[in-house]
This record gives structure tokens, sequence and C-alpha cells, in this order.
């Protein structure tokens, strides 16, 4: 019983954050077109803004990183992607690979290599069933669940989600109705942005911060936006719950790279069966009309 | 030709790099000898990413898998040459494996990125995990060179070859050409028969291959190999030696590779671990500025081989069987739950030309890519010649004699009109001579980049292409959209010709009346996806039903 109970903990906790990476990669692949390589530095960013404010109260500190992810979206969309977005597909993703490049050296030239680690909150244990476990990663997967229900409130709910929405299925006729494809790109990645970091944040104090932090949750976070269907923004999170817990059910009976291995597995298997991923809703598929 | 300046650089290059170890120290050929290695790994990668467009973010599991290959053989005393083997055989495996699931014609381009991403990610950890066969972490020691001279020039010896097989044997044969087709417009490469999913897995596994061997060939010039051999820092450094060098030649790589190796070696020693930042900024510039990098800057020859077959002629095709070319029968197709094509039937006979009209969003722009293969109908049959076709892809339906041209030209941008040309002749297999209309556009405007063409040349270079295969049956998707009033007047004086000269029969999408009035030896009306009226433009254009649809009226 208190097995199942801690596989159930550590799923929801480890899925709640893969949701939040996940979905802020779907933002920016549904609206800008990217895949975005960088996604894990930025992540990787939220923690050493973490570290470096440390001092701080965690809350300020986690303010504050989140309007430094907001700054860093808008610079490197303005600065750096929006130069290559008539280059092709390969030219944006091998910009974000340099954005990443950039973000973990620097990085790495500011803190050094050296493994850096940050006090959660919140000390206290709580009891579950059986189980005790760490209040933070209980409060913080809370908050995650709270945020991504909003966000996807806002995205299907509201005339902004509408915009956004209409934007990303057709940027060249939201723009003929108003919706100025700058701008949608320059706030979508910036919030985007804002969301890895916050993600990266919220994780540091449970893990060691170094520069290359960031790659350990690339993957599973492009397999979660893989197996939903393009564009969708509700797809990479309910993507990201079932890559979680396909993956946290692997290891419970295999090693770390076994299990990963045989995700990757299931990962191409699923790709033969559905190239273009899964809608995750009852209305039936969208297809691509030429 | 390849322009005089790039062969002149070239061959000075080549030069340097075979007479070098006559100038300099033992250390330095070897930092040169382990550069010429990443070269061909680079080249390795150029063959997927930089000729056929196909994207490969974790090139270096397959460098690495060569590496390993050699160094476990080394460490265990066993063949180096069997190492190498089994390296190179595993990365092709692989890379097969990974392009066969990675690069379906419905796939998008972000799947295979997340696919190579993910390989060499794992591909590190499983290297770092395996002890009995990697010494994990730590790597594997591997024996030094007898001799730096020596071994340098197997290398040199080995890489030439490599290339110039690769050259001869690829890049210049109707392959090499193919490639490029694809990277430049696979769904046009597609309608002119290339069977691109097919050539998109060959091309990714000779990749993988070549940069197998560049990785069996920098083994000895390591001291130890480690799992970053597979691993991701790599596979991004390649990246950056192809894009910086310059993408689809076959200096770039190798001046990206040597020089930032060299480079590197020289920096590092003086900046440490900021190396990589500036890597990583010179990266982001070189993406930004120099999109086709260094060699980018001298190259701006030919991209295609001319392999215009000699002569050839088409193998007749089989008498036909029935009356019909071409066939459709009840063909639904829907998107999204809205019915597009509601039951279609369309029976064509050889020679015959038929316009297909019906308002706006009738469902026949979607009839002829049911048709052509661009996509598939939900339920119905379409025949060829009496073959079931409906399952078939639009490649194969090009060699059993189906042509077709897109309502918004699709051509290979940068290329000429003559390579349009070669590029038709060469999956048609025969020189196919032109009627005089599309034969004066080839004199004309052979040195022209179809940027270049006016629309209603670069309709006609499409009908001309099409036209290569010696079809029976032409799919045409308002061929006279756009034009000027005298062009489109021309167009069912022409179009008849070309009926005459060539023999297929032609399924016209059209709107303009006049056109259709003169074109047509029937006329099909389209409505709501179903065929409302068929006969000739007076039986059709009488129908009240048609008239209804055409007006609005209830």
């Amino acid at each position: 019983m208190s097995g199942w109970i801690q596989f159930l903990l550590d799923f929801v906790w480890l899925s709640a954050g893969l949701a939040l990476v996940a979905f802020s990669l779907g933002l920016i692949l549904g609206e800008l077109k990217i895949v975005n390589i960088a996604q894990g530095d930025l992540m990787m960013v939220g923690a050493y803004s973490m570290y470096a404010m440390r001092d701080l109260p965690f809350l300020v500190a986690l303010g504050a990183t989140c309007i430094v992810g907001l700054l860093l979206g808008f610079v490197l969309e303005r600065g750096v992607l929006r130069w290559v977005y008539d280059k092709g597909f390969m030219a944006t993703l091998l910009a974000t690979w340099g954005v990443g490049i950039v973000l973990e050296q620097g990085v790495a030239t500011l803190f050094t290599v050296s493994q850096k680690g940050i006090d959660a909150p919140l000390k206290g244990l709580i009891e579950i069933g059986d189980v005790v476990y760490p209040t933070y990663r209980v409060a913080v997967t809370a908050g995650i669940v709270v945020l991504l229900a909003l966000l996807l409130l806002l995205v299907y709910r509201t005339s902004i989600g509408l915009r956004l929405r209409a934007s990303i299925d057709n940027v060249e006729m939201a723009s003929v109705l108003g919706i100025s494809p700058q701008r949608t790109f320059a706030m979508v990645f910036s919030v985007a942005t804002a969301l890895a970091v916050l993600a990266g944040a919220l994780i540091a104090p449970t893990i060691a911060i170094n520069p290359t932090l960031g790659l350990s949750f690339l993957a599973p976070a492009f397999f979660a936006v893989l197996i939903s269907k393009p564009g969708s923004l509700a797809g990479p999170v309910v993507g990201a719950v079932a890559v979680e817990f396909t993956f946290t059910l692997l290891q419970a009976y295999f090693n770390i790279t076994i299990a990963e291995s045989v995700l990757f597995g299931l990962l191409a298997l699923f790709i033969v069966l559905k190239p273009q991923g899964i809608s995750w809703s009852w209305k039936p598929a969208r297809e691509e009309t030429s | 030709m390849v322009p005089a300046a790039s062969s002149i650089i070239g061959f000075i290059l080549f030069a340097a790099a075979g007479l070098c170890p006559l100038f300099l120290s033992e250390f330095k050929v070897g930092l040169i000898g382990l550069g010429l290695t990443y070269g061909l790994f680079a080249i390795g990668l150029d063959l997927a990413w930089g000729r056929t467009g196909i994207v490969s973010i974790g090139q270096a599991v397959f460098f690495g898998l060569g590496t390993y290959g050699v160094a476990i053989a080394l460490v265990r005393h066993g063949s180096a040459p069997f190492g190498a083997a089994i390296g190179i055989a595993l990365a092709g495996i692989l890379g097969a494996f990974i392009a066969a699931v990675g690069l379906r014609r419905v796939s998008n381009p972000s799947t295979m990125a997340v696919l190579t991403l993910a390989t060499t990610l794992l591909a590190e950890k499983v290297a770092r995990d395996w002890w009995s066969l990697t010494n994990g972490s730590s790597g594997l020691y591997v024996p030094p060179l007898t001799s730096t001279y020596f071994y340098y020039y197997v290398c040199f010896v080995a890489t030439t070859g490599v290339v110039g097989l690769l050259w001869f044997f690829v890049l210049r044969r109707p392959l090499g050409n193919r490639l490029t087709a694809i990277r430049l417009n696979d769904r046009r490469a597609e309608h002119l028969g290339i069977p691109i999913f097919r050539e998109r897995v060959v091309a990714f596994t000779l990749s993988a291959m070549v940069s197998a061997i560049a990785g069996c060939l920098s083994a000895p010039w390591m001291s130890s190999v480690s799992p970053d051999r597979v691993g991701i820092l790599l596979s991004t450094q390649v990246l950056v030696w192809v894009a910086v060098g310059g993408r689809a030649t076959l200096l770039g790589p190798f001046v990206g590779a040597v020089a930032l190796t060299y480079g590197q070696d020289v920096l590092a020693s003086s900046m440490g671990e900021s190396y990589l930042l500036l890597l990583g900024v010179l990266f982001i510039l070189s993406v930004l500025l120099i999109p086709n990098g260094i060699a980018g800057l001298f190259f701006t020859g030919p991209q295609l081989t001319d392999t215009t077959p000699v002569g050839g002629t088409l193998p007749p095709r089989p008498p036909l069987a029935g009356g019909d070319v071409l066939a459709a029968e009840a063909i639904v197709k829907r998107f999204a739950g809205n019915t597009v094509l509601d039951g279609v039937d369309l029976r064509i006979k050889p020679r015959e030309i038929v316009c297909l009209i019906g308002p706006n969003g009738a469902g026949k722009t979607t009839l002829i890519n049911v048709l052509s293969g661009a996509i598939d109908c939900d339920s119905g049959s379409v025949t060829l010649r009496g073959e079931h076709i409906e399952r078939t892809p639009p490649d194969r339906r090009v060699a059993a004699g189906l042509a077709r041209t897109f309502q918004v030209p699709s051509l290979f941008p940068g290329l000429t009109v003559a390579e349009h040309l070669i590029l038709a002749r060469q999956e048609a297999g025969m020189a196919t001579p032109l009627p005089e209309a599309y034969a004066r556009l080839e004199r004309e405007h052979a040195g022209l980049r179809v940027e270049m063409l006016s629309l209603s040349d670069r309709r006609s270079l499409e009908i001309a292409m099409a036209l290569c295969s010696r079809p029976d049956v032409l799919l045409l998707d308002e061929p006279a959209a756009g034009l000027a009033r005298n062009d489109a007047g021309a167009l069912a004086k022409t179009l008849r010709a070309l009926r005459d000269h060539a023999g297929c029969a032609i399924v016209c999408v059209e709107h303009d009346m006049e056109i259709v009035r003169d074109l047509a030896d029937r006329v099909v009306c389209l409505h709501h996806g179903r065929v409302i009226s068929e006969g000739t433009m007076d039986h059709v254009s009488a129908n009240a039903e048609v008239r209804r649809a055409y007006l609005g009226l209830v």
C-alpha cells in the first residue's frame, strides 16, 4: 500500500514539473513553429536565478525570477529568433541551440561549474497515509496544478486565448484579423520563457544545481509534446502526465538508463503508429488541407 | 562546372593538407589529423542536413559508435578493422531505424529533431552505465600511435577515399540530384516521381555510416574514448562546423572542422571554459549573418549534375483493358467531420480533355489531390489503366502515368529552368522532347532561376516537367489562374496542341468559362463534393442545379 502511495506522490510531483515545461515548449512550437532546444537551459537559468537570490525571501526571489524570465524571453525573441523565422525550420532550431550553449557557458562563467544547492522554504514533512513526504513538493505540485489550470482556462475560455489559438492555427489569417504576429510572437516567447524559468526555479531546491541540469528534462518534455497533436496547448500537459507515468512505472522495475531506453523505444513505436500525434480530446482530429 | 575560384581554393587546401606533415611539429600534425577526421564526420552530417535537409541533432551517436568500436577492439587486443566494421554496421542500422521512424511522409520535422536529440542523450547515458564494455565515465584508454606521421597519411588517404566515393557515386549521380530536390521542395519532388521516404532513409543511413567511419579513424588520435564521444556536446560541435564552414559543399565541413579544432586547442589553453561561450556566440552569428557558411560565400555554382539520359524510350504501356484510362469511384474525403468529397465518380477516356468546374469549396482541388495521391481518400477507389492506385504513394502514380501541376506553381527555389528539366528527365528515364511552346521556354530561359520567371512561364515550366514523364493523364489545377488576359486566351489552344502532341488525357480545374468552352471535350460540375452535372459545356450550363450552385439561388 505505502509503495503505491509513494509511487503516486512521486509521479504527481514529477509530472507537475514536466507538464509546466511541456506546456511552455508546446506554446513555443505551436505559435512560433520553433523547436526550442534551449528549453532545458531556460530552466537552468531559473534555478541559478534562485541561487543568486538565495538570501532573499523565497517568494520575492520567485517573483524576481519570473521577471528575469520575461525579460530574457523578450530579449531572445527580439534579439535572435525574429531574425531567423524566415530562414526555415533548421535555422530556428540551430539558433535556439546556439542560445542554449551561450546560456550554459555564460552561467558556467558567472557561477563556475561546481554544483550548487538552495534550501527549500518549507522544510516540513507531511504524512499521507503511511508515507512521509516533503511539504515543499506537495505545495509546489498544488501550485503548478492551479497555475496550469488557470493557463488552460486562459487559453480555452478567454478572448486572449482565442486570439492566441487563432494565431497558432494560421498566423497569416490572424494577422489579417488584426492579431499582430510580431507582438504575439514576442509575448508568447516571453511568457513561455518565464514559465520554463519558473519551472526551473521551483524544482531548484530539490536538485543539485549545475549548468547542464536542463538536459535531463529536455527529452521527456519533447516526448510529451511529440505525442500530442501539433498546435494543441492542452495536449503537452496530458502528454507530460502520460510520459511521466510510463517513466515512473518503468523506473520501479529497471535502472534509470534502461528505463529511458525502454521509454525511447515506446516513443519510437508510438510515432510509427501515430505520426501526427494524438488529439487528447473527444473531437475528431483536424487534418491538414492542402 | 565548378567555378574556378572554389576549385583553386579547394586544390590549395587539399595540397596543404597533404604536405603539412613536412612542415609542422608532430603535435600539430596530430591536431590536423584529428581535424580531418572531424571534417569527414561533418561531411556525414552534411549529407543528411546540408544535402537532403534532414534534421539531425544527435549525429555524434554514429561517430561515437565507430570510435567505441575501434577503441573496444584495441583495448581487448582484437582486430581494429573488425571493431570498425561492427561500429559502422551498427551506425547504419541505427540510422536506418531512426530515419524509418521519423521521416515518414506525414511526419513533422520536429519528430526527427526530438528523435535524434533523444538518441544522443540516451547514448551518453548508456555509455556511462555500461561499465563492462565502455569502462564508464573514465573511458577506454587507447594505446598511443607508433607513428603520428604514418597514421596522418592513413587518415588523409581514407578521408579522401570516402569523400571521393561519395562524390562520384552519390552526389554526382541521380541520387545526389534527388537529395537536392527533396531538400528544396519535397512535395514537388514526390510528384516528379521521386520516392522521398526511401531516398531520405538512404541518405540518413549513409550519413550515419560516413560519420561512423570518421569515428573509427578518430579513435587512435584520442588518448581516451569516453561517453562524450556519443554525447550532445560533440553533436553540437559538428553542427557548428557544418554551419560555419558551409552546407552542401565539400570544402565547407572540412574548413569548419579543421579551423575550429585547431582554434579550440589554441584558444582553450588561453581562455579555458569560456571558449565554448565564444563558440556559441560564433554559431548564433553565423546562423544570422552567413546562413550559407564560409564556403557559401565563394561557391555559387549549379546545384545539380546533368544526368539527362541519352535517348532512351519509354517502354510502351500495356494497351487499355477497359475504355477508361483513369476512373474514380465513390470517392469520399472528410476533413474534421466536414465532408469535402461525398461519393464522387469520374471517368476519363484516353486523350480526353475534361474540365472540372464548380463554385469555390466544391472539392475540385481536393479531388485532384486524391487522384494524384497528395492525400488519401477515406473511401472509394481510383484506378489508372485498370490498376487500383488509391493507396499508392504519389511517386509511384507518376511512374504509372499520372502527372500533375499545382494551383500555385510548385518549383525548386534557386534552381534554373534547365535544372528543373534535368530533374524531370532524370526521373522519366529519357530525354523527352517537348512541344514547341514549352521547348521555347527551355531554349530562351535555360539559365534563369525560377524566381525570375513570370507566373505564366512558371506554370509552363511545371507543365513541361509533368510532360517529361510522358503521362497518360495530366492533372492541371487552375492553369489560367492569375494569367494575363491574352496568356489565358492562348492557353486553351496550347493545351489542345499539347494533348495532340503528347497523346495524354487532361483533367483540368478551371474557373474561366471561356477557356472551359474552348478547351473541354467534356465538363464535370462539382458542388458540395458531388458531381451535379456532366456533359458538353452547353448541356452543363443549361442545367438548373448548376445555375443554382453558381448563382447561389435555392
